[in-house]
């Protein structure tokens, strides 16, 4: 209780070895998840399709990473950890987590300051993938070799899939709040490190 | 999982990082012109020659087939048949130019990074990620498992069995494993903040790794001069 309290109090204290690793295999399921659901999507170049697709399962991992890791920067830190296998396949792909993940918690700090509330949680979860939009519009117009005046000459498309992966963003992060819940009332996930060190 | 693409004698990771992103951020400026085929087949020589050609072939043959996708893809909404053969060359290029980066171990990356001073923290979470993602893959093998013995195999259908049947036991291992590594990772002495920590076989930067850095550089500049 003493640590949940030290914590509440200076929310930007330094992250501990066990909230690094959770991060680490957190992100490595969603790695998992990106290669399970992309070869469904990756031949069509409709935008922010491949974004909607992985959104839900993107959202539902940040929000029990979140849930149990309550200290700013937990989200930068997995967007770096989940874009490091794909640097390997392309740099593109790296920057498109990494800055998704940078920018969603500078709102999250705008908006709310720190990850006490749920609600704080369920937000930056859930804009997570949304925000990685603009950099997947910058790379797929140079992929297509369409201009922004194409995309907006036929917008509809692009705005469905966009909203998409707003909507199944907040979803998978609702399903990751009420996952993390039932595994606190469990006993099985602790916020603010309440668990003991080895 | 990428171990098919390693190379038997790896680059030096920061030089393939650079050579990586140098041949991506060229090849994408001057992307519209033709002359682009004529870069990647030399990065593919050059990348073939170095001994990466495990990794050519793989990256080529994979984004060759998406490109061929996405070029028809694009040729039939765009109507001209130069957008195909634009998407095809990008695709190509992707695949190409991430090969120097293909090739690398994670553990040398691991080791360059934490030679470059670069916080254990973070060198140790990208490490666990990549080396988890086959562990993961197993969990979820069991988990489904599992669930063809309860009864639930062929419910994937109806989201509330997959909630409680495959997410929780998934979200439950997940803690479990990271339970487990921090535990194991305290125990055998890790710190984040250990200055005297050493570096198992360090990498070096050698000769192989020059030559091969100025071979991209200059096809890079011959593509911008003949562009």
């Amino acid at each position: 209780m003493k640590q949940k309290n030290i914590e509440k109090k200076n929310p930007f204290r330094a992250f501990k070895l066990k909230d690094f690793v959770f991060r680490a295999v957190l992100s490595a399921a969603m790695t998992l998840a990106g290669g399970v659901t992309m070869p469904l999507v990756m031949h069509t170049t409709l935008f922010g399709l491949r974004n909607m697709v992985a959104s839900p399962l993107y959202a539902l991992f940040c929000a029990i990473g979140l849930s149990k890791v309550r200290k700013p920067g937990a989200l930068s830190v997995i967007g770096l950890f989940s874009g490091a296998p794909l640097a390997f396949m392309s740099v593109v792909m790296f920057f498109n987590n990494l800055v998704a993940g940078i920018l969603a918690e500078l709102l999250m700090l705008l908006f709310f300051r720190n990850y006490q509330k749920k609600g704080a949680i369920l937000f930056t979860a859930g804009i997570y993938m949304p925000l990685s939009l603009p950099v997947t519009l910058l790379f797929s117009m140079w992929l297509n070799g369409s201009s922004f005046s194409d995309l907006v000459a036929a917008p509809i498309p692009a705005i469905f899939t966009s909203i998409g992966t707003v909507i199944l963003g907040f979803f998978g992060a609702f399903l990751g709040c009420k996952i993390a819940k039932e595994l606190q009332k469990a006993g099985k996930l602790r916020p603010y490190g309440e668990d003991a060190d080895a | 999982m990428l171990e098919f693409f390693h190379a038997k004698k790896p680059l030096f990771p920061p030089v393939g990082f650079l050579c990586s992103l140098l041949a991506l951020g060229v090849g994408m400026a001057y992307s519209s012109h033709l002359v682009l085929y004529g870069y990647i087949a030399a990065l593919a020589l050059l990348f073939a020659l170095f001994g990466l050609w495990r990794a050519v072939l793989g990256a080529g043959l994979m984004m060759g087939c998406f490109g061929l996708l996405t070029g028809v893809l694009s040729c039939l909404t765009a109507g001209s048949f130069a957008s195909f053969f634009e998407t095809l060359g990008r695709c190509l290029l992707l695949g190409v130019a991430a090969v120097p980066m293909l090739s690398l171990p994670a553990a040398d990356m691991t080791r360059s990074l934490r030679q470059m001073k670069c916080p254990g923290a973070l060198t140790l979470g990208i490490l666990v990620t990549i080396r988890f993602i086959p562990v993961l893959v197993g969990e979820v093998r069991q988990i489904r498992e599992a669930m063809k013995t309860r009864g639930a195999g062929s419910a994937w259908r109806r989201p509330q069995t997959i909630y409680r049947a495959f997410f929780i036991p998934l979200t439950m291992r997940i803690l479990g494993i990271s339970d487990a590594l921090s535990l194991s990772l305290e125990t055998r002495g890790f710190r984040l903040k250990n200055k005297d920590a050493s570096v198992f076989r360090p990498v070096r930067f050698g000769w192989r790794d020059g030559v091969f850095a100025v071979g991209t550089g200059i096809l890079s500049v011959l593509l911008g001069v003949l562009a």
